[in-house]
């Protein structure tokens, strides 16, 4: 039966190239929101490698305008953390330069060995704010400062692209230059993906802050805390140096609007998708249709042949599966070359699933649109069909 | 082989009940040929449909090849006229798009249990007896009349069923290819095929076993 609908299709090819030639550019789109949903799910599921409910970012700033020879003192680092400190409601204090705060919008990055690496400051209180998941090695120390190199925490998945499978513990990074210049790796952190779930495994190092580096501060309050005793601290840091801005968010704020953001791509996508798929269901049903009307003689024939109701119903589905699937193998033909140009550079998983659900997609839709005409065409009764002129 | 039990069939529509058959009686015995006559619109076409169970009569019994048509459930009904009929209309109803050995498989692909492989051998038979061996890979439009008529009994034919119902086979035909289908039919029938035939001709009825008369959907003879 299969060889016998191919013959159909493919004498019939005129008719059928519009229709395989939709199902080709509608099958590419798919893919690709399929592709940017199945890494998003991906990323999702991997370790975050901090938490943030109940963690909350205080920038601390002067104010631009304030005259530059105004005397106001700056606070030191120490003066905010005991300011902090003396709520009772605030479990732990940590400081961090901008690029290590996370869905935060600033970042530092280079290149170590061929990879773009993104690098944060941050105090040593950091790791027990965020509960990072030390997997190896050590945390940074009071004693680091004493030390005439750099000590360095990075991610697994950054240890794993510079040493592979050797011990990264002790390792020089070469290409570290700032800082104290000579740079050794001490720590490993499961992840540290601060631009959120939906990011791709963290290629992240972390440094010690300096000292008189600008930080902004963070703070793990304890669970239940009302975000209007932010309120509170606003009105102590503010009297302790007038002049200063203060401004608090909460990370969970912070990672909702990083979601919308991070969301944007999968959302446009899908709605090229619906508007494409739902041109191209619309087309389908109508060349169905058409089809079945056109066709009256050739399937009362059929059914007077020895054809049931059903397997007419499952050669025009039949039919219009074949159209699909060239559409579709032209679609594949086309998406297997991406790796080769580089264009998209997702695991082989991920693109075989999403190559996966975009066929289903199309099948699907191809199913769904054939149920009605499928029907007008089983209705069709033989002897009204061969009825001669 | 063939039964028909006070058969009744009415075509109702909107405005018009038509009596299409009224209390047709008869019986067709194995390897039997017989003609079916009368004058247009006296139910000839309707009479062969029932017979082949394209149509469901109003009322009365059908009993083909031993068996009773008791249900008229599709699938039933589907499977018995693809095993035990084979249909020559007038129009030759061949499928355009398909070369004429694939029209001639059709009848096969809805048959169960059949390789590719047999299915055409089946076929080119069927070609061979009606003479069309050196035609199987034209398309429809590419042969004369009498040889798309001569496809169509050879789709006809091919499963090789025990009943062929032909409704006026050579009416679209001139003489001498009206002939020719002629002929393949009275060999099939010495091979054993129980055949009805409706035809206007009486020249080609005299030439079958018997013939029936209808006149306003009523059996006369
Ligand atoms: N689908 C239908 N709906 C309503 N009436 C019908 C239908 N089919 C046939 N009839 C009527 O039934 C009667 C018998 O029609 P049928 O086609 O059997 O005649 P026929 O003997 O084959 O005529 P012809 O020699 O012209 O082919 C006619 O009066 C016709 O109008
Ligand atoms: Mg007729």
């Amino acid at each position: 039966m299969i060889r016998h609908l191919c013959k159909l299709v493919w004498n019939r090819k005129r008719a059928n190239a519009l229709t395989a030639f939709q199902i080709f550019i509608s099958f590419l789109i798919v893919f690709i929101t399929a592709s940017i949903a199945v890494d998003n799910a991906d990323n999702y599921r991997r370790p975050l490698g901090f938490s943030y409910e109940n963690r909350w970012v205080v920038n601390f700033w002067r104010d631009r305008e304030l005259p530059l020879d105004s005397e106001v003192e700056a606070p030191s680092r120490r003066q905010v953390y005991q300011a902090l400190e003396s709520f009772d409601w605030i479990e732990s204090v940590a400081s961090a330069d901008g690029a290590a705060i996370p869905y935060g919008s600033s970042r530092w990055g280079s290149t170590i060995d061929g990879q773009p690496v993104y690098h944060g400051a941050v105090s040593d209180e950091y790791y027990e704010v965020f509960n990072l998941d030390l997997v190896n090695g050590r945390w940074f120390s009071e004693e680091d400062a004493a030390l005439d190199w750099e000590p360095l925490v990075i991610t697994q998945p950054l240890s794993e692209a510079l040493f592979g499978r050797e011990d990264p513990i002790g390792q020089q990074v070469e290409e570290w230059k700032r800082g104290k210049g000579n740079a050794r790796v001490v720590g490993v952190v499961s992840d540290y993906r601060r631009r959120g779930e939906f990011s791709e495994p963290g290629f992240f190092l972390l440094t010690r802050v300096e000292d008189d580096a600008h930080v902004d501060f963070l703070v793990k309050v304890r669970p239940g805390t009302p975000l209007a005793a932010q309120e509170q601290i606003d009105k102590r840091l503010k009297a302790m140096a007038p002049g200063y801005r203060v401004n608090i968010t909460t990370l969970e704020e912070d990672r909702a609007s990083s979601f919308k953001l991070s969301l944007i791509p999968l959302f446009a996508a899908g709605v090229v998708s619906v508007l494409v798929l739902g041109m191209v269901a619309l087309s389908l049903s109508g060349v169905l249709w058409q089809r079945t009307t056109l066709r009256t003689e050739e399937i009362g024939l059929r059914r007077a042949l020895g054809g049931s109701a059903a397997s007419i119903y499952a050669q025009l589905t039949g039919e219009m599966l074949v159209v699909a699937s060239i559409g579709v193998i032209a679609g594949l033909l086309v998406i297997v070359q991406f790796p080769l140009l580089e264009l998209l550079d997702y695991t082989s998983g991920i693109y075989a699933l999403s190559l996966a659900l975009a066929a289903l997609v199309i099948y699907g839709l191809v199913v769904v649109c054939s149920l009605y005409p499928g029907r007008l065409a089983c209705r069709i009764r033989p002897v009204e069909a061969l009825h001669h002129e | 082989m063939i039964k028909l039990e006070s058969i009744e069939k009415v075509y109702r529509t909107e405005q018009v009940e038509t009596l299409a058959l009224s209390n047709i009686n008869f019986a067709v015995d194995e390897g039997e040929f017989i003609s079916v006559m009368g004058p247009s619109g006296s139910g000839k076409s309707t009479l062969l449909n029932v017979i082949g169970l394209l149509d469901e009569p109003s009322a009365g019994e059908i009993v083909l090849n031993g068996q009773a048509i008791n249900s008229y459930a599709d699938r039933y009904l589907a499977r018995i006229r693809n095993e035990e009929v084979g249909f020559i209309f007038q129009s030759f109803h061949l499928i355009a798009d398909l070369n004429v050995v694939d029209n001639v498989e059709i009848p096969l692909l809805y048959r169960r249990g059949l390789s590719g492989k047999k299915r055409r051998q089946m076929a080119l038979k069927a070609l061979d007896r009606v003479g069309l061996s050196s035609r199987v890979k034209h398309f429809p439009s590419q042969l004369s009349g009498g040889q798309q008529q001569r496809v169509a009994v050879a789709r006809a034919i091919v499963a090789q069923p025990h009943i062929l119902l032909a409704d006026e086979p050579t009416g679209n035909l001139d003489s001498q290819m009206g002939d020719e289908i002629m002929g393949i039919m009275h060999q099939l029938n010495e091979e054993g095929t129980t055949i009805v035939m409706v035809t206007h001709d009486q020249r080609l009825a005299d030439r079958t076993g018997r013939t029936v008369r209808l006149f306003d959907g009523r059996q006369v003879q």
